[in-house]
């Protein structure tokens, strides 16, 4: 941490900074000769780098920094941050530097840039209550992220990032921290510029800083770790509006102090072998150079052709003398290619050759003409020539001009077309001179030196050496004038006319004037180019038989071009060279060319080998997939085959497992409950036909759920596979039963019709208890008429003693009957609902085996990866069937207590009745009733129809035993339903046992 | 390297042979033959070749001690962390998914690493995580092997455990644990080599679990550590520079003398300017000595007692970190799961 332990301060002490620093070792000084002591200052003009105002990221340059609002200090967080800084207490963990005031923590660690966007929302929903925008916790989190991804590109830092983040009572904070690489502070200030559409980078921490009420950015050099603390006040009394944000830069080496440090590298780093001897200002850019970015991004290397490479770099340096190489880049370099001689040449420059190009300029030490003398002695000299000879038949006049530096750049003078009105001054153009042509400077082209000699270069023709030739270059009136050239022969004794200024002086300087561009020029030119290309080719066998270096090939072309050419001896050595670099440049490229379109091809072919490797490996892949689950496929074939013999061969009566007795009891109580529950309308009236599959249909028992009910695993493995397998051998099984018990059902059906007849003869009979009511209710008021008479008769016959029988007495008997007749209508109607209630649930019960039977065919059908869901949906079909049979089950019981209860109300009806019916005064009132003749009719009538509701009480009764056996029976599928489930749990159990062993 | 098909091998009861890496060697191993018959090595270290390996199993001698594999818990580790891998191949990985993971595997290994019935052995612990994350070409493999047997081992269990602790501290990334397995195989390069007088030797062996003492060496001997780390380690880093991806790794091959208390070698570091994989580098290395024997019996420890052991963890309360570290985990299962999972012991 910060060694930090003496602060210069001049001016007041905010309160709030005193209160940070109280209970610490830091000393608050004011005087100014201690200010080498204090690695943080205040108040002292530009020495300062604290700062009580706004984020200056332009200020910052080397040492650490502190802008800030002194309003941060209030907080907790923020105190302890700037004590770390000011004291040097805290620790990297967060537990440990903010103890005390932490109330919640978390950390992650970010291994690759995929996901930066959910760990910025993890973040920014991490501080809950506390009023912090989390838009800025978002964009700061962004915005560091990203920048610590360019920096690992550029192997500045390591991933992994880690980052702990925590909120205190009114504050929340991250912490970011990574191994860094040589990062320094350069690198921070480098992302912490405007905003550049071109280059996202430059402006990210920046923009992080302005996202916070305080950032700290700190570097751990022991431990070589790069930090960064965010840092928000939720605190609704801080007035973020009224404050700005607050930055701490520190232990952040510059780039020029870790140059410096260089020289003194501690003992344990050189124990260590860190590599300290190369210091690289590492520039982070949207578009990397190449040699930063990952290896993953596979780059080119072509060969390097040197003698372009010298060229290029002998340009530049000629063409900007004063410039600080070390700050020069690639931009700065394709800026000048435009004005490079060589236009061809240029073009076909690689970006090997440009790093190469650059690294030599920005060490000057570099020297390339070794390397390139040495390329070109590997030229054949028959070659090399041959070539000059070419390259000179072809080069223009003003290509001789440059070659032989008459037309130089650098000059302040420019050149004159040579026209009359500019040529009115004195000042003329002068190829390759400097000097002020304002006086009257007659010099010839590149020769100041040759001004008192006779031989100057004129351009003319051949043919008119024999003549005294006057012409001046690009200037008719000096035709006139003194300064004439003409371009003569090599042989002095011809015409060769010195024609000097206006004095005719052999040693006056002659003047050569470029004119205007025109034939003249050309012409003339080219005269003394072919004479100088006889001359060299006459000396080409020569030079070949001597055996000569290309070197000295270039000496002796030099003296033929400087005869010829009248040129002196640098300029025809510049001539010379200029000619041979660009020789040697054509030759080395067309060398190189090859070798680098045989490297590309090469580059192209691997990458296509690798594309096409890939592919194959996905194709094996792919193909391993496809036997996998061909095998899968085949065993689970050869299990489900397995199954069907081995069930086949329970019931195969000469199997071994074959039990007929059990086979027997099974099929007689299916056929009992089938016949019992089986629905009033036929099983066709369900939603849809069933299918020759649907009536296969798998007990739902078979769902493969444990017994605590646990889900399966949620691997996709061959656990689940092997279930699967199991599952679909349980379903086959049971399809087997399944089918049987169908076609008993069918049969069973068949007899339930014919039983169906009988209820519905009930029902009509029930038809014609109704009618009966109505009789009843007619003879009722008969009845009541009888009562009457009678009451008139006992009234009237008072002697009638032994009939004794009271109107009374009638109306009770007739209205016990007419209870008991109710009594029974109701428990009639009661069983009718406890029927109808089965046959629902009944119902239920057959439409839940049609959707299992529904989802065991998609089970069949769909690959072994789908069916997790699928099993899962039918466990839980299983646990919910099993529960609504029990419940079924209980609720048949209190049916079948119910249909008891009212069996024993009708017994005590009937016997009450049949009681009434024994009584004397019944049977007095029947006898009574015969003295009467109408009387009699009357009670005849009514004991017939008494008679009528003891039958239809009979046949009920009789009903109510069917229903009962019903019931029953009901009950007994019930039971064996119930034993059928716990068989196939039992299996289950087994199956999982034999699994887990 | 070995594979599910080598587990598959011991269910099925087949005869294992070695598969012929020999990072497993120094450890102990048991086949099952086909007529139901264990059969097991007597101790670590004895046997450092394939062919003697067979010549013993041709004598059949007794045994002095026996050791088993959890055959079900290393599946089911097999499966978890085939699942992991399948969530990290697809490109960078789902976050989500990877956090639920997460979840997971630490609910499902904690209990295995705690004291108690469902604790695992050390071979258990190492077995998984070699089976998964031990990666060496030739040339690495070459050179681990010319380590001393004693390294090997010491350094295997280091790997895996360091390996395993790290997916807690939430290092999930599954290059770049095998790179750190990697690392941890090569850790103490220094004595590789045979110059050390056996004081010095014993000295250093004290060193790993005392460290501090550093300062009392003699300059001589000062001097040759200086001397043999740059001879060794450069050498094996060159040598792991070329496979692993995450180069920083490497730098844990220079605090075989670290310490969290500040009196390490060569940094002097302390725990407050240490990452967790930093701290954990260091307290792993103290905790595996030099004569570490993986123990014949069916050693139950777990990394409780790992956590415990170590008096600097508690002093610089690394073990509320952890807790921070893997709750940071759990309140996301709360999130995801409705539910809180319990980590026995923590």
């Amino acid at each position: 941490m910060s060694d930090a332990k003496k602060i210069l301060w001049k001016g007041r002490v905010p309160d709030e900074l005193r209160v940070v620093l109280s209970d610490s070792d830091v000393i608050l000084t004011q005087n100014e000769a201690e200010q080498n002591q204090c690695a943080f200052r205040y108040g002292i003009g530009g020495a300062s780098n604290i700062n009580m105002g706004p984020i200056n990221w332009s200020s910052i340059k080397s040492g650490p920094s502190i802008f800030f609002h002194q309003e941060i200090l209030g907080w907790e967080i923020p105190q302890l941050i700037f004590k770390r800084v000011l004291a040097g207490e805290g620790a990297l963990g967060p537990e440990e530097s903010y103890k005390g005031v932490l109330l919640k923590a978390g950390s992650f660690k970010i291994l690759n840039p995929g996901s930066l966007g959910y760990y910025s929302d993890l973040l920014a929903r991490f501080p809950g209550n506390l009023r912090v925008n989390p838009v800025n916790i978002r964009s700061f989190a962004i915005s560091l992220f990203s920048f610590l991804d360019y920096c690992s590109q550029a192997d500045l830092i390591n991933y992994p990032v880690e980052v702990d983040y925590g909120i205190s009572q009114n504050c929340f904070f991250i912490q970011i921290h990574c191994d860094s690489n040589e990062l320094h502070l350069e690198n921070i200030l480098d992302a912490a510029g405007e905003q550049d559409p071109n280059n996202p980078v430059k402006s990210l921490v920046k923009e992080a800083s302005s996202k916070v009420d305080l950032m700290e950015v700190y570097g751990l050099k022991s431990s070589s770790k790069l930090v960064f603390t965010g840092c928000w006040i939720g605190n609704p009394n801080y007035m973020r509006s009224q404050s700005f944000p607050s930055l701490v830069v520190y232990q952040l080496d510059s780039y020029k102090s870790a140059k410096e440090r260089k020289g003194r590298i501690p003992d344990i780093q050189s124990v260590n072998n860190h590599s300290v001897d190369e210091f690289q200002r590492v520039k982070l850019a949207e578009s990397l150079p190449k040699k930063y970015k990952k290896q993953k991004e596979v780059t080119i290397e072509m060969v390097v052709n040197p003698v372009l490479v010298k060229r290029v770099v002998e340009f530049v340096r000629k063409y900007r003398p004063d410039t600080n190489f070390e700050e020069f880049e690639l931009s700065d370099l394709r800026a000048l290619y435009p004005r490079f001689p060589d236009q061809n040449a240029i073009s076909r420059i690689n970006e090997s050759e440009e790093d190469e190009i650059l690294t030599i300029l920005r060490d000057a030490n570099v020297d390339l003409d070794e390397q390139v003398e040495h390329v070109k002695e590997q030229i054949p000299a028959e070659d090399y020539l041959s070539r000059i000879v070419s390259s000179l038949e072809e080069m223009s006049f003003d290509d001789a001009i440059v070659a032989a530096e008459l037309d130089d750049e650098g000059s302040t003078n420019e050149v004159v077309p040579g026209s009359e009105e500019e040529d009115g001054a004195k000042a003329q153009k002068f190829s390759g001179e400097r000097e002020d042509l304002t006086e009257e400077n007659q010099k010839v082209s590149g020769q100041r030196q040759d001004l008192t000699e006779e031989t100057q270069l004129i351009p003319g023709e051949k043919e008119d050496l024999t003549e005294e030739l006057q012409k001046v270059a690009g200037e008719r009136e000096d035709l006139t004038e003194e300064s004439q050239l003409i371009s003569g022969k090599n042989d002095e004794d011809k015409t060769k006319k010195i024609i000097k200024g206006s004095k005719e002086e052999q040693k006056e300087s002659l003047r050569v004037i470029k004119g205007e561009k025109d034939q003249v020029d050309n012409k003339s030119w080219e005269v003394k180019r072919s004479q100088t290309v006889e001359r060299i080719k006459e000396k080409a066998e020569e030079l070949r038989l001597k055996g000569l270096t290309n070197k000295e090939i270039d000496e002796n072309i030099k003296l033929i071009v400087s005869e010829e050419l009248g040129l002196s001896q640098g300029k025809s050595e510049s001539f010379i060279k200029t000619l041979s670099d660009d020789v040697s440049d054509d030759i080395v490229n067309e060398g190189i060319h090859v070798i680098n379109e045989n490297i590309k091809q090469r580059f192209r072919l691997e990458k296509v080998e690798n594309q096409l490797g890939l592919r194959e490996k996905q194709v094996a892949k792919m193909k391993q997939l496809i036997e996998g689950l061909k095998r899968e496929l085949s065993q689970s074939k050869s299990r489900l085959d397995e199954f069907e013999k081995s069930s086949s061969a329970l019931s195969n009566p000469e199997s071994e497992n074959f039990n007929q007795e059990l086979i027997n009891n099974e099929v007689a109580a299916a056929q009992e409950i089938r016949a019992s529950l089986a629905d009033i309308e036929p099983p066709a009236s369900h939603a849809s036909p069933q299918t020759e599959d649907e009536r296969q249909l798998p007990d739902p028992s078979l769902d493969l759920v444990n017994e605590e009910g646990e889900e399966q695993p949620e691997s996709k493995q061959e656990n689940f596979k092997a279930k699967n397998i199991e599952l679909e051998r349980e379903i086959s099984k049971l399809k087997n039963e399944k089918t049987k018990l169908e076609s008993e059902n069918q049969n069973l059906l068949r007899k339930f019709k014919e039983g169906q007849e009988e209820v519905l003869e009930a029902k009509s009979e029930d038809g014609d208890a109704d009618a009966l009511k109505k009789m009843n209710e007619a003879l009722e008021s008969q009845v009541e008429s009888l009562k009457n008479r009678l009451t008139f008769m006992y009234e009237n016959s008072k002697n009638n003693k032994d009939i004794a029988i009271s109107a009374n007495e009638v109306q009770k008997v007739i209205e016990d009957k007419e209870r008991l007749f109710k009594e029974k209508m109701e428990v009639q109607e009661e069983l009718e609902r406890s029927k109808a209630e089965v046959r629902k649930r009944d119902r239920i019960i057959k439409q839940k085996e049609l959707e299992l039977v529904q989802k065991a065919d998609l089970l069949k059908n769909k690959p072994i990866g789908d069916d997790q869901d699928l099993v899962k949906s039918l466990e839980k079909e299983k646990t919910a069937l099993v529960l609504k049979l029990k419940e079924q089950a209980g609720e048949l019981k209190a049916e079948t207590l119910k249909t008891k209860s009212f069996e024993q109300k009708v017994k005590f009806l009937n016997a009450q009745l049949q009681k009434f019916q024994n009584t004397p005064k019944a049977r007095g009132a029947a006898k009574s009733a015969v003295t009467d003749p109408k009387m009699a009719a009357k009670l005849k009538q009514a004991e017939v129809m008494n008679k009528k509701f003891k039958e239809a009480g009979e046949k009920l009764q009789k009903e109510l035993g069917e229903k009962k056996t019903e019931l029953h029976k009901t009950k007994l599928e019930n039971k064996s339903m119930e034993l059928k489930i716990k068989d196939l749990e039992k299996k289950l159990l087994n199956l999982a046992k034999k699994k887990a062993a | 390297m070995l594979d599910e098909s080598f587990l598959k091998n011991i269910q099925n009861g087949d005869l294992i042979s070695l598969v012929g890496h020999s990072p497993l060697v120094p450890f102990n191993l048991f086949w099952i033959k086909k007529n139901g018959k264990k059969v097991l090595l007597k101790s670590t270290g004895e046997f450092s070749s394939r062919s003697d390996l067979e010549k013993w199993l041709n004598k059949n001698l007794n045994l002095e001690s026996e050791s088993t594999l959890n055959e079900n818990w290393i599946q089911d580790g097999v499966q978890r962390l085939n699942r992991f891998r399948e969530i990290i191949s697809d490109n960078y990985g789902d976050p989500m998914a990877l956090q639920e993971w997460k979840v997971e595997w630490i609910n499902w290994l904690s209990p295995s690493l705690w004291e108690g019935e469902n604790a695992v052995s050390r071979l258990d612990v190492c077995f998984l995580m070699g089976v998964f994350f031990c990666d060496l070409n030739e040339n690495e493999e070459g050179l681990f092997l010319n380590y001393p047997i004693e390294l090997q081992k010491k350094n295997y269990l280091m790997a895996s455990y360091g390996t395993l602790m790290a997916t807690l501290l939430g290092y999930t990334d599954e290059s770049y644990l095998k790179d750190y397995f990697k690392v941890l195989l090569f850790w103490d390069a220094p004595f590789t080599q045979t110059i050390w007088s056996e004081s010095e030797k014993s000295f250093l062996k004290q060193e790993w679990s005392e460290p501090g003492l550093g300062k009392a060496l003699s300059s001589e001997t000062m001097t040759n550590v200086h001397r043999l780390y740059q001879e060794t380690t450069p050498k094996i880093k060159e040598t792991l520079k070329e496979s692993i991806q995450f180069k920083g790794l490497l730098k844990y091959l220079d605090w075989s003398f670290e310490s969290l208390s500040g009196e390490g070698y060569p940094f002097g570091f302390t725990v407050k300017e240490l990452s967790d994989l930093d701290v954990l580098n260091i307290f792993i290395s103290h905790r595996f000595s030099y004569e570490e024997n993986l123990s014949l019996e069916a050693e139950k420890e777990g990394l409780k007692k790992l956590f415990e052991a170590s008096g600097e963890f508690k002093r610089n309360n690394l073990s509320s970190r952890l807790e921070i570290i893997v709750k940071t985990a759990f309140s996301r299962a709360l999130e995801l799961k409705g539910g809180y999972f319990e980590i026995v012991g923590l």
